[in-house]
């Protein structure tokens, strides 16, 4: 069972996601993630209600992760939970991925270090 | 039990309320519960559309067999399958591996038989 949902907040597309990341839900949360990957390139995954994570539906992260960022766009984990997400931990990937506790600290972050559209320099 | 795919949140139930029936800690019941998951999707994915779960205590740990009746490769050389990026997938066997105290392999031509172990406390 897993619930998916996306909102925008400033600049970020914020996804939600509850419920059980693995192999019976995978396709979905794929499908949901490359839709909203080709929508905006600044995407937010809010972990906080996951109840599992396997390292499949991890697999699927790090491709979206990968995917934004090679078109200077970017993928921010909020508010994973140690128990239900652990598959990150394990794997490393936590070290890799940009993590943070919530979606608040998430945008604040991200604000600080992504300046606003028309000021970049090359 | 036998599971297909769509049981999986079933087979993860089943093992966390036997693992702490059998007496083991929640962090290592935690981390069997991610085994048995990486290991029964494995199964159903590059093994056979159904699979089959035993749980026993032996020794002092809980082992739990995975058994499915197909081939999958990890399986059958797991150290001869080259690195592949973490978006490919394929961190199952290695994560298993990580967490639990023991696991062993039988790839026969009947098919792919999994063993994990989790010491008790």
């Amino acid at each position: 069972m897993l619930s998916l949902s996306s909102e925008q907040r400033g600049p970020y597309t914020v996804v939600k996601v509850a419920g059980n990341l693995d192999l019976v839900t995978r396709d979905q949360f794929d499908q949901f993630m490359t839709k909203v990957r080709r929508a905006n390139k600044q995407v937010i995954v809010d972990m906080s209600a996951v109840t599992f994570m396997d390292t499949g539906c991890l697999a699927v992260i790090v491709g979206h992760w990968k995917k934004l960022l090679s078109g200077s766009g970017n993928l921010i984990l909020a508010g994973a939970q140690h128990r239900p997400a652990k598959a990150l931990w394990i794997t490393g990937l936590a070290y890799r991925l940009p993590l943070y506790d919530s979606v608040d600290e998430a945008i604040a972050s991200a604000d600080a270090v992504t300046p606003p559209a028309g000021t970049q320099h090359p | 039990m036998d599971f297909t795919a769509a049981d999986l949140p079933r087979v993860r139930r089943f093992t966390v309320t036997w693992a702490a029936k059998a007496g083991m800690s929640a962090d290592a019941a935690d981390d069997f519960v991610i085994a048995v998951n990486e290991i029964a999707t494995n199964a159903v994915r590059h093994g056979s559309p159904q699979a089959s779960l035993r749980l026993w205590v032996s020794a002092g740990a809980g082992i739990a067999e995975i058994r499915d009746s197909g081939h999958w490769a990890a399986a059958v050389a797991p150290t001869s399958l080259p690195r592949r990026p973490a978006e490919q997938g394929g961190m199952g066997l290695e994560v298993a591996r990580l967490v639990c105290d023991g696991l062993q392999i039988k790839a026969t031509s009947a098919g792919t038989a999994v063993l994990l172990r989790m010491t008790l406390r």
